[in-house]
């Protein structure tokens, strides 16, 4: 620990040093980047090493470390750079979604797809109607719904509730990744939070079609931009999938770097074909487990020396993004948010895990895998910004402000679980078993 | 959009096409080094997709590239900088430095010289600084000669020679470090004010100080995920800081290389191994994004290419003929070792982008013509050499073991 606190200073000083030769507010193209990139990276690792040796998440670590070298807080990564990695963050999700897709054999989870849908199904249900309840019981106090009427405010409320809904998978595979977890707590994790994840997207598209009609925008355009957005995104991911399929039968050399250069791809396909590199890299990982020969846990684990600093930057980008500034503002409406999002979570999988009989055992841990958000709530929490002039941006700052309080606090959580059940580092044991 | 997309993925289908064992056979075969094979298929590639009318590489795809080409070159720094191990050179026979030193301030100083001349005639406005760098990327040699050496002269002198060409190598990176130190892009913006000499020590300093770091990084990685993730953040984090501060990557990264490859560490083989087993990918995705933002349709830059080959050839044959009279007894005749030491190395390219990256503001025509100077010379150089040394015989170019 001593190491890597000395090791942080250093990388800090250093970077303090360099920024200090141009003001504040200037950076520059490529060397900004690539300097952000290193930064981010190391500082995150150590910051993972130190959180580690506090018995907590390595994620929280690179989470708080990106906070706090962000704009927000110290500024050695300023918006700019932030802006510069976005094509280094869109690679790093590409990998992270192709894992999570290549760990989630249908095969192997067959005897628990019910307890899955059961209780992915009754927590997100429970959370969308607890959640657009609270909002609009809330609205009269929420200064940006005051001259709604009822039928807006009950509109609006339901497009927050269902995108405060979204689940985690990056930071459900980080977490298992990270302690080296397997087990039943751990696949059904998986497969909740991905299942999860598809269907808020899918849901998002309708209640933004909602939105738009009942707010009067003429959006007949975006409605075809999101169905767009879903399936062209599904087909990316099926060609990706059929690409990497003959490269891994005909050539299979290097397979990382390519694999990389595949998620760069996907990255700038997202960015110029309005596609998501998440929905994108998820169904190849999917598509290559499960419908083809190849094991897309062979694939994972060959790509595994590149998960660690995918991990690391990317979590430590999502920890820079977060806004302090907003935050403060909106901070009682966020806390409250959270809770309420946390309780129907609770209520609705714990319902759920009852109905499909999950055993007692996995019952008590599992629900702890549904509180973490990151990538997908913190995009499509933009995206109500970016769409709906006047109430999307104080809705996005609500909602941004209740994401940061579960990435902080869900990791943490769900590491806890993993750790109690039994489930951390029985990937280890079962590898020297077999 | 899509056109964006179907060129990159062609690009990224080429890359690894270009880093298939069989092509590397095929190479083998043939005598041809990375350059002429795969190298500057990519830069041209990088020119094509750069063009308005095919629109692959537009400015924000270009822009989105960028830190791939200042963490290429930090790569390739490192790279250079861990060839240079004290250790290794120690064992090199009596009178090595003196071929080391010739070989590469005889055609540092001619290239020099001539190229002044040339840019003089073509435009007035000539400056030492690029006749500087022009010397620059006259010294380094293709590690190419030590293969052409090891048939007809032994193991012994290919060994000799190819430790010859990596201190040639690090030469043309040292010549890149002064002048940047002392021909500062124009920084009016910077809030550091320093004599000229100040960034030479900032130069050192830097290089040391973040090879310590990547040192103690390393040392410290538990498990092979945490050393590649430690090395990729230190590398990305030298060619930062360098390029933050006006001063090439190739350079920071080149002295905090030989630093790290110098201090003790069980798996330093391991270490070198992952470094070189990225280098040819980044090299060549360097080399397109090299590509596209090179302008080679100044017919000033091709005039210069002849002047360049011609005086980079004659030098380092004349180097070799001094070599021969003052370096160890094992050395082949002068002119054997003239032609194996000919053909260009990759750093010299690394060397004209690094400086066309930092100084492409100011006097970019001139840049542009540099570059195209220095790339059209080592396709010259390599094509001549080739067909000079099936002519003569006693040089085998091919079927050899490719450094690197």
């Amino acid at each position: 620990m001593i190491r890597a606190a000395f090791l942080l200073a250093m990388v800090v000083m250093l970077v303090a040093a360099a920024r200090s030769f141009l003001p504040q507010e200037s950076s520059l193209v490529g060397s900004g980047a690539t300097l952000a990139f290193g930064f981010v990276l190391l500082a995150a690792l150590q910051s993972g090493t130190l959180f580690s040796g506090l018995r907590m998440p390595r994620l929280t670590g690179y989470l708080v470390c990106g906070f706090i070298a962000g704009p927000s807080i110290t500024n050695l990564v300023t918006e700019r750079m932030l802006g510069d990695l976005k094509l280094v963050n869109g690679v790093a999700i590409g990998l992270i979604a192709l894992s999570a897709g290549g760990e989630l054999s249908f095969r192997r989870i067959r005897g628990r797809l019910l307890a899955i849908l059961a209780t992915g199904g009754g927590a997100l249900i429970a959370a969308v109607v607890v959640v657009s309840v609270a909002v609009l019981a809330a609205s009269p106090l929420l200064g940006f719904m005051g001259e709604m009427s009822w039928e807006q405010r009950a509109v609006v409320a339901l497009t927050m509730g269902v995108v405060f809904s979204a689940l985690s998978p990056t930071v459900t595979l980080a977490l298992i990744s990270e302690t080296g977890a397997a087990g039943p707590i751990s696949e059904m994790s998986l497969g909740i939070v991905v299942v999860g994840d598809l269907v808020i997207v899918v849901a998002f598209a309708a209640v933004n079609a909602l939105a738009s009609s009942t707010f009067g925008h003429e959006d007949a355009g975006g409605m075809t931009a999101l169905l767009w957005h879903l399936f062209g995104s599904i087909g990316g991911g099926v060609l990706f999938a059929l690409v990497l399929f003959v490269y891994l039968k005909l050539v299979n050399l290097r397979v990382p770097l390519f694999v990389f250069g595949m998620c760069f791809l996907c990255a700038e396909a997202g960015t110029r074909l309005n596609l998501d590199p998440l929905l994108v890299c998820l169904t190849a990982g999917l598509f290559l487990e499960n419908l083809t020969d190849i094991q897309g846990d062979k694939l994972v684990h060959e790509i595994q020396p590149a998960a660690m600093p995918t991990f690391a930057v990317f979590f430590a980008v999502a920890g820079a993004g977060l806004h302090w500034d907003v935050f403060k503002l909106v901070a009682p409406a966020a806390v409250g948010l959270a809770l309420v999002r946390a309780a129907a979570l609770y209520a609705g999988g714990r319902l759920g895990m009852a109905a499909s009989r999950v055993p007692p055992a996995e019952r008590r841990w599992l629900h702890f895998a549904l509180y973490s958000q990151s990538g997908v709530a913190i995009g499509l929490a933009v995206l109500l910004k970016d769409r709906f002039a006047g109430w999307g941006e104080p809705a996005s700052a609500c909602l941004l402000g209740g994401v940061m309080v579960n990435e902080m606090v869900g990791p943490l959580l769900f590491k806890t679980a993993l750790a109690r059940s039994g489930e951390a580092g029985r990937r280890a044991a079962q590898a020297v078993a077999h | 959009m899509l056109r964006v997309v179907l060129g990159l993925a062609c690009a990224l289908v080429l890359a690894v096409l270009a880093a298939h064992p069989a092509l590397r056979r095929i190479e083998r075969r043939l005598g041809l080094t990375v350059l002429l094979s795969t190298g500057v298929p990519f830069l041209a590639l990088g020119v094509v997709f750069r063009l308005p009318s095919v629109g692959v590489l537009t400015d924000d795809v270009v822009a989105d590239l960028r830190p791939a080409l200042e963490f290429g070159l930090g790569w390739l720094g490192f790279v250079v900088g861990m060839q240079f191990d004290v250790r290794e050179l120690d064992t090199l026979p009596e009178k090595s430095g003196a071929v080391v030193l010739v070989e590469s301030v005889i055609p540092l100083a001619f290239t020099a010289g001539a190229c002044a001349l040339a840019l003089f005639g073509l435009e007035s406005e000539w400056s030492l600084r690029d006749a500087l760098v022009l010397g620059a990327c006259a010294a380094p040699a293709s590690p190419l000669a030590a293969v052409a050496l090891a048939r007809s002269s032994g193991s012994h002198v290919a060994s000799i020679v190819a430790r010859v060409t990596v201190l040639n190598d690090v030469a043309g990176v040292a010549v890149l470090g002064l002048v940047c130190a002392f021909f500062r892009p124009t920084d009016e913006l910077s809030a550091w004010k320093l004599p000229h000499v100040a960034w030479l020590f900032v130069t050192l300093g830097m290089g040391v100080t973040l090879g310590i770091l990547t040192y103690v990084l390393v040392r410290s990685a538990k498990g092979l995920a945490e050393e590649v993730a430690s090395l990729l953040g230190a590398v990305a984090l030298s060619a930062g800081m360098a390029g933050y501060l006006a001063i090439s990557p190739l350079v920071a990264c080149a002295v905090a290389g030989a630093l790290l490859t110098n201090l003790p560490h069980e798996r330093m083989h391991e270490l070198r191994a992952s470094i070189l087993q990225l280098e040819r990918p980044l090299y060549l995705i360097f080399l397109l994004v090299a590509g596209a933002l090179w302008d080679p349709t100044a017919w000033q830059g091709w005039v210069l290419v002849p002047v360049f080959v011609l005086s980079r050839v004659g030098a380092k044959l004349l180097g070799a003929a001094v070599a021969v009279r003052v370096g160890p007894p094992e050395l082949p005749d002068a002119t054997t070792l003239g032609i194996a030491l000919s053909p260009q190395s990759p750093v010299a390219i690394a060397v004209i982008v690094s400086f066309s990256t930092l100084y492409g503001g100011g006097n970019a025509r001139g840049i542009a013509w540099m570059t195209t100077a220095v790339i059209g010379g080592a396709v010259l150089t390599e094509l001549g050499v080739q067909a000079v040394a099936r002519l003569r015989g006693g040089l085998r170019f091919e079927t050899g073991a490719l450094p690197s």
